[in-house]
């Protein structure tokens, strides 16, 4: 915080020292796996197998990277994950965002049940098999959709606004309400500006959900036009996952002979989380130092 | 004039003029209108998207075979529901599930709240920022690759046991990941390890939203620094808190599935094994939804449930409600 | 001698192609139907290619999804230059799909949506039943009747065990027949084995007393680290220790074919408690069973682990092939070797099981409208030659390990023999070859044409590979055809959960007692889970499965 009105006593100071030594450790804590992840996928992929390798690769080499990059799908499934962070995130805040909004005002006689049938979808749903098909109904199988459509509205985020939003002084929107002002109008001039915070944390909230969704892409979108780079990367990671189901011993070593190599793992991991790792600090700016209401009043 | 107002004035003018109301309804829906014009279209996609899907749920009565309709399929009451309650594991997936969801509850909710608060007291701009972006990249490791590096911190060779081993702390290599009475401690610190930074981001925005002003007026009310952060930060966050509290609690019965999978293993079976992944091992891999849904069915319910009574307790008590 | 033979069968082929074509003219015009693009593209100009094969004037398409958890990309990659060569010459195009979601979700969704391809590969018994209660499958029986003459000549007498009760075939069966090589037994690290001067070893005690002087004699490894005799991870099996002790696939058989499973044995106190010793001693692996593969394959490759009982490739992957690329001091003796070990009073070791009825299936949906076609290919895929081009990939390119001349004359490609025998193979090249890509009805014995060479490429040259011959000869007699003990649990029987449950609370319960402190202790907690598992269930389970075999061995004899 940077707030210049309150002292710091020597009790501060001393907080501030063991904040900021904590600080330092916890980083480290946080940030080690990523120094590790970065050390293996750049070792050599046979010798990566024999383990022990913590900050610095022990026999350097980028066959992995380069590997990687020979991968054609490489490039359109970047451009596929950016489309879907955008499409997913814009469409999520307009829809999630309105929707907060209608359940915040407070005396809408749809209040009440626009909230409740939202949460209980947190509790129930249909289950694989007839989402499956609604999905393959409504046509969103194998196509771009169905990233965006089953998600702009969410009854957690929702939540997460509108506890937010309720918070505003009504005055403000009751004035605008008195000028003239229709509720859409109300939402965006008002209250969207107002809500930036909660609404930058959303966004990232669904913007990296987006960016690591795979799970669907496997699922709707077996077909691999429109595979992101996530999918690509779970891939790898999910050869690893032991299949006992497998008792003929010549096809378990086929398995098994067939999987990739750690580094290779490892450099799909740095290459596919680093980009959405660097979006973070964009959004930071709305978290540091508060909002002042009554600018906005005036 | 103010909707609240506005409201009780049409209210006394039409008691008062005895008009039905029916009459009240539309003259409220007509004001409502452009509200009610923005709700259908959200209605409608939570029909078609939630509801729709829902017959799913029936799944759970009868005995389902993939390919058949659910709706002509061989009804059997709660013969799934009554097959995981007498299930010979049913104490011990109950127990792990309530226990290691639990600790995720009691330590894991708390702890993001103090980081964010921690965060917020760093005075130098550019290391706050940095370290806030560093600590939510353990949220990006997938468990696969978390549990492998777990593996070679704490396996019988690994760094911890050569550590104490070397402090002379121990003489004989102790295997952490083998032994279960130290799975729920270890699955618990992972969890926090993966989720802190992530967390935080949603009580940094709430704090963000916390008027400039109340500082101010703090300050010159003599509130020290300590001060501040106990009458302005947290109150300020407590609407967020209890929010996420009240939904925390609703989710009790989940408590994982992937660490569990990757973290334990045959030797710790007894205590990692939770409804989610007995349900999988149950359900889905032998082929039998129906099973895998009741067990769905009956987390719903309870969660459902737990919510409503959370949501009850601190509508009472603080005065703040989800619904 | 060997040309001449090749030449003849591929002359019989081009005959029963032409004969299964006429015959299914026939069976058109008989049943009224219009003939078929197959029977109508039989005309006498038709080109035959240098493998037999009809080539149709309409290209074929196939659609399948095969039902193996795979990676999709590696799928797409290792399946272009086959798919290119089939089109080229054979005027086929096989889209196949391979995901890494559980294929018994995928088919089942495929069941509840109505949306699946044509032929779908390696579907299992339980899937089978499924599909074709529901109607979804066709009955391939008037197909093989037509076009399948090679598919009954291939499985011969065991044709009739893949009918129904009706007599009537749904699937072609995958990975059947007997593939004679061993592939489970008991390894140790061969060049320290012959510093000590190759004591012999023919009983578990023997295998033990030798591995601990090696424990003695390499305690840690060049960097320090703490070495073990002995190490475990989750693809070994308890049932590859039984068989030391002469259990067949974990049960003991009486003469009355009454099956007990090994808890309910003295032997399997027995192996327990041998374990256990290692424990004891410091000799095990303390993460025996903790270890992932990847933690397994570091131990092995830092030259920690003396030894293992398990599958063949485990510590060759994990121990020489890591060494021979990484250390330019590799001799070739610094490898793991298999011996057979066996209990003084077991009849035999029965280390490795074979199940000649195959892995699974290959169906024909009802989706399907080229049936005839599609069956014509599959019945290629399973001629001798046939199998070779399915199973080794593309011949006669650059990176080809096999050359096909025409008329069925055929041979290895030296260079990639040789570097199988050094060990310097390249698999990612042979994979992209797209062998074993196309497996619709792959036998794994010894194809009949010249008894010899078989569907794994790498299998093919054991007796000139000094290591394999030798694993071989070492596993003499471990061989045996455990075809009848093939047993199914379906989803509705109700032993299903309680095997689940038995075999979750095994893995746990025999850990447990193998990592006890004590030898009372194991025998404690070998006793304490016996008699839970016996509560559970254990007994209907050997009851159930004492039936099915039964069943099995009366309807095969």
């Amino acid at each position: 915080m940077n707030r210049t009105y309150y002292k710091n006593g020597i009790g501060g100071n001393i907080f501030d020292a063991a904040n900021t030594l904590f600080m330092i450790l916890f980083a480290f804590l946080m940030v080690y796996p990523f120094i590790n992840l970065l050390a293996v996928s750049l070792n050599d992929g046979i010798d990566a197998a024999k383990g022990g390798i913590y900050f610095w690769p022990r026999k350097f080499s980028l066959e992995s990277y380069s590997y990687m990059l020979q991968n054609k799908n490489l490039l359109k499934g970047a451009v596929i994950s950016v489309l879907r962070v955008v499409a997913g995130t814009v469409t999520c805040l307009l829809g999630t965002g309105l929707l907060s909004y209608v359940v915040s005002v407070r005396n809408f006689s749809g209040r009440r049940f626009m909230r409740v049938i939202f949460i209980i979808t947190m509790y129930f749903s249909g289950g694989l098999i007839p989402t499956y098909l609604l999905i393959l109904k409504l046509h969103l199988i194998n196509s771009f959709n169905v990233y965006w459509i089953p998600h702009i509205l969410n009854a957690y985020y929702m939540l997460i606004i509108a506890s937010y939003v309720q918070d505003i002084p009504e005055a403000l929107s009751e004035s605008a309400s008195m000028d003239g002002a229709g509720d859409l109008r109300i939402f965006f001039q008002i209250i969207a500006p107002i809500s930036l915070p909660v609404f930058a944390c959303i966004a990232i909230y669904v913007g990296v959900s987006q960016w690591n969704s795979w799970f669907d892409v496997q699922l709707y979108n077996s077909n691999r036009k429109w595979d992101n780079l996530q999918i690509m990367l779970n891939r790898l990671l999910n050869e690893v996952q032991g299949e006992q189901e497998l008792r003929d011993a010549q096809l378990q070593y086929q398995k098994f002979r067939n999987m990739s190599t750690v580094t290779l793992r490892a450099a799909t991991t740095i290459l596919v989380t680093m980009p959405i790792v660097f979006i973070y600090p964009f959004f930071q700016k709305y978290f540091i130092g508060g909002i002042t209401i009554g600018a906005v009043k005036g | 004039m103010s909707r609240v107002a506005a409201d009780n004035i049409l209210l006394d003018k039409d008691s008062k003029n005895g008009k039905s109301k029916l009459n009240l309804f539309f003259r409220r829906l007509r004001r409502e209108r452009e509200l009610w014009l923005i709700s259908i279209p959200m209605i409608v996609w939570v029909a078609i998207f939630a509801y729709y899907p829902m017959y799913g749920v029936f799944m759970s009565f009868v005995d389902y075979i993939p390919g058949k309709e659910i709706f002509s399929s061989q009804w059997v009451g709660f013969k799934w529901f009554m097959e995981f309650f007498t299930s010979p594991d049913f104490g011990i997936i109950m127990r792990n599930t309530l226990v290691i969801s639990g600790l995720n509850l009691l330590i894991g909710f708390p702890a993001p709240i103090l980081l964010a608060i921690l965060f917020n007291e760093i005075r130098n701009k550019y290391f706050k920022k940095t370290i806030q972006s560093i600590s939510y990249l353990p949220y990006f490791i997938s468990w696969v690759v978390a549990a492998s590096l777990l593996y070679s911190f704490l396996g019988n060779d690994g760094i911890l046991n050569d550590m104490l081993m070397r402090l002379g702390v121990l003489n004989k290599s102790v295997s952490f990941l083998g032994e279960s009475k130290y799975f729920w401690t270890i699955i618990t610190a992972a969890n926090i390890w993966k989720n802190i930074g992530w967390s935080t981001i949603i009580y940094l925005s709430a704090i963000a939203g916390i008027d400039e002003e109340l500082y101010q007026a703090g300050a010159v009310d003599g509130l020290g620094r300590f001060g501040a952060v106990w009458h302005i930060t947290l109150p300020g966050i407590r609407p967020t808190i209890i929010l996420l509290w009240i939904l925390a609690v609703g989710g009790l019965l989940n408590a994982g599935f992937e660490q569990q999978l990757l973290i334990g293993n045959v030797q710790t079976r007894e205590v990692w094994d939770v409804i989610d992944t007995y349900a999988y091992r149950f359900g889905v891999q032998m082929g039998r939804y129906s099973y895998g849904t009741a067990v769905g069915l009956m987390k719903s319910v309870i969660g459902l449930g737990l919510v409503l009574l959370t949501n009850k307790v601190s509508k009472k008590a603080m005065g703040l409600s989800i619904i | 001698m060997k040309k001449i033979i090749s030449t003849v069968m591929s002359f019989a082929l081009i005959a029963s192609l032409a004969a299964g074509c006429g015959s299914n003219e026939n069976a058109g015009n008989t049943n009224g139907q219009t003939p078929s693009s197959a029977a109508a593209s039989t005309s006498a100009n038709q080109k035959v290619n240098e493998y037999g094969w009809a080539v149709p004037e309409k290209t074929l398409e196939i659609t399948a999804y095969q039902a193996d958890k795979s990676n999709p990309d590696t799928v797409a990659k290792n399946t272009e230059l086959i798919n290119q060569y089939l089109l080229e010459k054979f005027n086929v195009k096989i889209n196949k799909t391979q995901l890494d979601i559980d294929p018994n979700e995928k088919l089942n969704l495929m069941l509840a949506s109505n949306d699946y391809p044509d032929v779908i590969i390696a579907m299992n018994d339980d899937n089978l039943s499924k599909w074709k209660s529901q109607g979804k499958i066709q009955e391939l029986t008037p197909y093989v009747d037509e076009v399948g003459s090679d598919i009954k000549t291939a499985l011969g007498d065991t044709y009739k065990r893949y009918l129904d009760e009706n007599g009537k075939l749904y699937g072609i069966p995958r990975g059947w027949g007997l593939l004679p090589l061993p592939d489970r037994s008991a390894h140790i690290r061969w060049d320290w084995y012959n510093e000590m001067g190759s004591p012999k070893i023919e009983t578990p005690d023997d295998y033990y007393t030798v591995l601990k002087k090696m424990l003695e004699q390499h305690s840690r490894n060049s960097k320090g680290e703490k070495a073990y005799a002995i190490s475990w991870n989750e693809n070994c099996n308890i049932e590859t220790l039984a068989a030391i002790w002469g259990l067949k696939d974990g049960y003991k058989e009486a003469a009355d074919h009454n099956l007990t499973h090994w808890l309910n044995t003295p032997e399997g106190l027995e192996f327990t408690k041998y374990f256990n010793r290692f424990y004891r001693e410091g000799m095990l692996d303390p993460d025996a069973f903790i270890n992932k593969f990847d933690d397994w394959k570091t131990k092995f490759s830092n030259e920690r682990i003396m030894g293992h009982i398990g599958n063949w490739w485990e510590s060759w992957n994990a121990g020489h092939e890591i060494w021979q690329k990484s250390d330019p001091n590799w001799k070739e003796d610094q490898r793991y070797v298999q011996i057979k070990i066996k209990a003084p009073q077991a009849e035999n070791a029965y280390l490795a099981p074979k199940d000649t009825f195959g892995w699974n299936y290959t169906v024909i949906t009802d989706k399907c409208k080229d049936a005839v076609e599609i069956m014509k290919f599959i019945n290629f895929t399973m001629t001798p030659i046939g199998t070779r081009l399915v199973s080794w990939g593309v011949p006669n390119t650059a990176d080809s390990n096999w050359k096909y001349d025409g008329d069925g004359k055929w041979s290895f490609d030296e260079t990639a023999k040789q570097s199988l025998l050094s060990g310097n193979y390249d698999y990612t090249k042979h994979d992209l070859l797209g062998g074993s890509q196309f497996w619709f009805g792959v036998q794994q014995s010894p194809l009949p044409d010249d008894n010899t060479s078989v569907c794994w490429y790498d299998q093919n040259f054991n007796q000139d590979s000094k290591w394999k011959k030798m694993f071989n000869d070492n596993l003499k007699g471990t061989i045996w055809d455990s075809t009848a003990r093939r047993i199914t649990f379906t989803p509705e029987n109700p032993l299903t959960p309680v095997k689940q449950q038995i075999e979750d609370s095994i893995k746990t319960g025999w850990a447990k007692a193998v990592l006890s402190k004590t030898e009372e202790d194991c025998t404690a907690n070998f006793n304490e889970l016996r008699d839970k598992m016996n509560k559970a269930g254990l007994h209907d389970i050997e009851k159930f499965r004492t039936e099915e075999y039964k069943k099995n061995l009366e309807a095969w004899k």
